[in-house]
């Protein structure tokens, strides 16, 4: 394969061209995508329906220990902080549930469900979930 | 205009060009609109309101009986009692975080007059859900739940 008088290859040329500006783009893309950080908020994880529980003599009574222990265990963080807000004032919510440590807030988010009371009344309640690492 | 294999070649160069640089402007949108996320629904306390079940005496001068939310926003339509209000003001900053959002409430009675109030702040929803009940007394009462920015 020979040059022409100006140097130039014509046909080969573009081709080599286009092959090495697709290839660096490629490059380009896929590092990119690899480099771009994981910045996926983990409370998209949380399933919120799980989060309710019930109104025992006018007390809330949680159901979602358990379920928030092990997500914060399979998820390696270190703990989390609920606040249960139920307007009207049908129950009394007690203080923040904490379970694990109180260690930097990461990421929150708020969730709906509705309580079942033990007189026969249900009512939404509004749970903020706090994660911490 | 005619273009030799050169001409040929350097303008599907381009094209390739652009058809990657596109692709990576999708990739890069794509993880942003994951942040997207936490943007809430009105139809979530829309079904809230709707699974809620009280005492009559809890927001009015009524007695013990078991009466839906429904009911009761048509009692606020129709009377604008104002415990039901404070109750529901209640139930929208608690659900939006202070953000402006607002219920909306068209009751229509069995003869066909029409009651409309409309509770919190926010004009010009970004988002919004409407659906109609019928009300245990008689008639409709239509709820406009709406979430302003």
């Amino acid at each position: 394969m020979y040059a022409d008088r100006k140097g130039g290859m014509d046909f080969l040329e573009s081709m080599i061209a286009l092959m090495a500006v697709t290839t660096v783009l490629a490059g380009f893309l896929m590092m990119v995508v690899t480099t771009v950080p994981d910045d996926r908020d983990p409370c998209e994880d949380l399933d919120g329906p799980r989060f309710t529980g019930n109104v025992e003599n006018g007390d809330f009574e949680p159901s979602f220990i358990h379920y928030v222990t092990s997500f914060i265990d399979s998820r390696g963080l270190k703990g989390c902080i609920i606040s249960v807000d139920i307007p009207g004032g049908f129950a009394d919510c007690g203080d923040p549930i904490v379970i694990g440590e109180t260690g930097t807030p990461v990421s929150s988010r708020t969730f709906t469900s509705i309580i079942q009371s033990d007189d026969g009344r249900s009512f939404p309640a509004f749970f903020e979930v706090v994660l911490c690492v | 205009m005619r273009l030799n294999e050169h001409g040929f070649l350097a303008l599907a160069d381009a094209m390739i060009f652009i058809i990657v640089i596109m692709a990576a402007c999708a990739v890069i949108a794509s993880y942003e609109t994951d942040s997207a996320f936490d943007e809430k629904d009105p139809s979530d306390l829309m079904t809230a309101v709707e699974s809620t079940v009280l005492r009559l005496s809890d927001l009015t001068d009524g007695d013990d009986s078991m009466v839906r939310m429904t009911d009761l926003l048509a009692i606020y339509a129709f009377e604008g009692t104002e415990s039901i209000e404070i109750y529901s003001k209640e139930l929208l900053d608690g659900w939006s975080g202070g953000r402006g959002c607002s219920i909306s409430i068209i009751y229509t009675n069995p003869i066909g007059s029409v009651f409309e109030r409309t509770i919190g702040s926010g004009d010009d929803p970004i988002r919004s859900t409407e659906r109609t009940f019928s009300v245990s007394t008689g008639g409709t009462v239509s709820i406009t739940i709406g979430l302003c920015s």
